[in-house]
């Protein structure tokens, strides 16, 4: 009988098994939520990306999909907070990247004024389609980080259009409490 | 035929306590009545009496100018519209900075209290033996009155933190 | 010194603050806002003993993203783009009442192409179909009724990929234009549409199998949540709920417009006013706007689909080329944007959850004084929390489904 037997360094196995087994909770907000519900339609789960669970507290992947308002903010920091690590977050719709639409008095401009994001779908509505694309994005950052590259190369293969990195919102006045240090 | 109010009676009714109406008129959609911040009651209890049950909307519109004193009369029109069947009317008020308040009409529509509520939270419209006057669209820490055309449409709050930013976990360890 | 705002224990206290006080047995719990139903939208808190609700606080306004201050400070070509994000499940339908709010305060209501008006009846009565296929889909994953809601979703989906074919995006679709439609349907749509139809009328009555016949989903909807025929219209509801309860209101017939007294529908009615009577009524609504689109895809007028007013409409691009007057108002609606001359309008059209109204007032500038929308959804939630009290918790969210309280529409 012969035994078959395949090396590989700890953190690339631990990346592959991450990137392929991402326990989402989408944070579901506004219209982006009804485009997002239709990516089941496109096969996610083809990527590991099944089963919505309904607790932060078992999932790794935070989908923040539409407007956040600063009435929800810290419930979406609630949240975040509630997930254990390692946790990714994927921004999803022009709201969440930046405010979208409505740069006014009511509407946080972007999520990453209270959690770090690290992958932004501008779109508004995105496609169903974008998000399969932001997933993979996702798992190439999942790689890059497991082998100490910086986080975001853009994929040769994944079309450039799609992921612009927006630019980071700025608002009219700065918050007292400090800028958003931690966001990226 | 779509009800129409009946002016007469309804002048008759603002007569019998020393109020006059104060303008008439009809716009595509509805008919309206402009009445006196002292006669909101009267006419509203008038209205539902006359049978315009269904409640529809109550609104207010903000007339400053910039420029003008923010303290002019007639600067908020507050509009309560309810409906008899398929005609609309509306009933409207002018108040002044100064004085923006207003009799509740819950008890005679039960849906208005909520409506209320929206007026105090984007105006600042008080409402006297309103169940339960409190903000209902923005958080109870919210400073400021965001429908009025002297705040400014993208003024930031300070946000309510829940711990400094830079304790943020950034990714996996 | 600024003043540390929202240590963690102010801001426990915050997210906790409104927690009833808790008198005998009783329980405070918080359903929402982040909750695989709620979506965001609302937070419920409940006074609850046992399973029994004492006291119910909806509390809406998650979503409040500033539609009449942003309106305040848009183009009322712009503003459409907000007003289909109102109703995000039906967008086409809210984007279709703004247009009409515009057209009644520039008068040009009766100048609107009898094409596009029928155009915008087929697209509104389908929109109408997708809310309410969500709206009881929602409620049967609810009540864990899971194969009827992915049988409703697909329905939706196949619905979905009709409309956008009519001008590409989905949600953010350009569709519905002041003056008319975007463009003419293409040339395979009604084709696509008569595929469509009897499909749906198959789900429908799947799905009517599924959960109508259901003696769990009979329990579970009877005699929860009725409210009176006498209450309606007080609280100011309208739409489904209110026809529901028994109280005849439907701007179709009421006020109609886009040409709707000339097709043939009836308007159904329920009797008690439950949560049972609600989705009855939804189901019923489904085949009736059904009925309507089929009539006005046979009854499509031929000739513009969108109005020639160069006020809300570029002219043709030959005139432009030739006239410097057309070049112009391209110029003029491209920078400022419509230029309204001074009135009010107070517009209404039976939107999927009730009377969706809109109350513009203009000063002739290119930015109206006021836009107000008249939430259909919000005067109905009005009425949820007492209208659930009383009940059982494992009540609320199925009463909340099929109230149909759409975040965008309600909060705005």
């Amino acid at each position: 009988m012969e035994l078959e037997v395949h090396t590989t360094r700890l953190d690339a196995l631990v990346s592959w098994a991450r990137q392929h087994s991402l326990d989402q909770y989408p944070f579901l907000s506004a219209c982006c939520g009804v485009e997002f519900m239709a990516t089941v339609g496109h096969g996610s789960s083809r990527f590991g990306f099944a089963l919505p669970k309904a607790s932060p507290r078992q999932s790794d992947l935070l989908v923040v999909v539409g407007t956040i308002t600063e009435r929800q903010a810290p419930a979406l920091r609630r949240v975040y907070e509630q997930m254990g690590d390692p946790k990714w977050v994927i921004a999803f719709g022009a709201c969440a990247c930046s405010g979208g639409l409505y740069q006014n008095y009511a509407v946080l401009p972007g999520a990453d004024q209270v959690i770090p994001v690290d992958v932004y779908v501008p779109g508004c509505p995105p496609r169903p389609e974008q998000f399969l694309a932001a997933l993979k994005q996702l798992r190439l950052q999942i790689e890059n980080q497991a082998r100490g590259r910086p986080p975001a190369i853009p994929s040769l293969s994944a079309n450039p259009q799609t992921l612009v990195r927006i630019r980071p919102s700025k608002s009219t006045k700065p918050n007292k409490a400090g800028a958003k240090g931690g966001g990226k | 035929m779509k009800a129409a109010l009946d002016w007469a009676e309804l002048e008759g009714v603002l007569r019998s306590s020393a109020e006059v109406l104060e303008g008439q008129g009809q716009i595509s959609g509805l008919q309206w009545a402009h009445v006196h911040r002292k006669s909101w009651l009267t006419s509203s209890t008038y209205l539902a009496n006359d049978g315009w049950s269904q409640f529809v909307d109550l609104s207010a519109t903000d007339h400053f100018v910039e420029g003008e004193s923010a303290k002019a009369a007639g600067r908020f029109v507050v509009q309560l519209i309810v409906g008899k069947g398929a005609a609309r009317v509306a009933l409207r008020v002018s108040l002044r900075l100064a004085e923006l308040t207003l009799p509740s009409v819950a008890a005679l529509w039960a849906g208005a209290a909520w409506f209320e509520r929206e007026l105090f939270d984007m105006y600042g419209v008080r409402f006297s033996s309103h169940p339960d006057l409190r903000r209902i669209l923005l958080y109870p820490e919210f400073v400021g009155h965001p429908l009025r055309k002297d705040y400014e449409k993208a003024r930031r709050q300070p946000l309510l933190r829940v711990g400094p930013l830079s304790q943020l976990k950034d990714g996996p360890k | 010194m600024t003043k540390a705002r929202g240590a963690n224990v102010q801001r426990n206290q915050r997210l906790v603050m409104d927690l009833p006080e808790a008198a005998g047995d009783s329980l405070g719990l918080v359903l929402g806002p982040s909750h695989p139903v709620l979506r965001g939208s609302a937070r419920i808190v409940l006074e609850v003993e046992g399973e029994a609700i004492r006291a119910v606080d909806v509390q809406v306004g998650l979503l409040h993203r500033g539609f009449e201050k942003e309106a305040e400070s848009s183009p009322y070509d712009q503003t459409l783009l907000l007003a289909e994000r109102l109703n995000y499940v039906s967008p086409l339908l809210s984007a279709a009442g703004y247009a009409l709010a515009v057209e009644r305060l520039l008068g040009i209501e009766e100048n609107i192409p009898m094409r596009a008006r029928r155009l915008r009846v087929v697209v509104c009565e389908l929109s109408r179909i997708a809310d309410h296929l969500t709206c009881v889909g929602a409620t049967a994953l609810s009540l864990g009724a899971s194969n009827a809601f992915f049988l409703l979703m697909d329905a939706r989906a196949r619905l979905w990929r009709l409309l956008e074919s009519l001008a590409g995006p989905r949600l953010g679709s350009p569709y519905i234009r002041l003056g008319g439609v975007n463009s003419d349907l293409p040339d395979d749509w009604i084709a696509g549409f008569r595929t469509f139809s009897p499909g749906l009328r198959q789900t429908v009555w799947r799905v009517d199998q599924l959960l109508g016949e259901n003696p769990m989903f009979r329990e579970r909807t009877r005699g929860v949540a009725i409210l009176a025929k006498q209450d309606v219209q007080g609280w100011g509801i309208t739409g489904p709920v209110a026809r529901a309860s028994g109280v005849l209101c439907d701007v179709r017939k009421d006020n109609p417009y886009f040409g709707y007294e000339d097709f043939e529908f009836d308007v159904p009615l329920g009797d008690v006013g439950d949560n049972w009577d609600r989705y009855c009524l939804r189901m019923e609504e489904l085949r009736q706007s059904l009925r309507i689109a089929e009539q006005a895809i046979g009854r499509l007028a031929t000739g513009p689909v969108i109005v020639d007013d160069p006020r809300i409409v570029p002219p043709a691009v030959e005139l432009r080329q030739t006239q410097v007057w057309a070049q112009a108002s391209l110029f003029l609606l491209a920078t400022a944007g419509p230029i309204i001359h001074p009135g009010e309008v107070y517009s209404a059209v039976e939107s999927a959850n009730g009377e969706l109204g809109f109350y513009l007032a203009s000063d002739g500038s290119a930015r109206p004084k006021k836009c107000r929308v008249r939430s259909p959804s919000f005067a109905n939630a009005a009425a949820l929390g007492p209208l659930l009290t009383g009940h059982f918790v494992a009540d609320v969210i199925p009463t909340y489904c099929l109230f149909n309280i759409v975040g965008g529409e309600c909060d705005r």
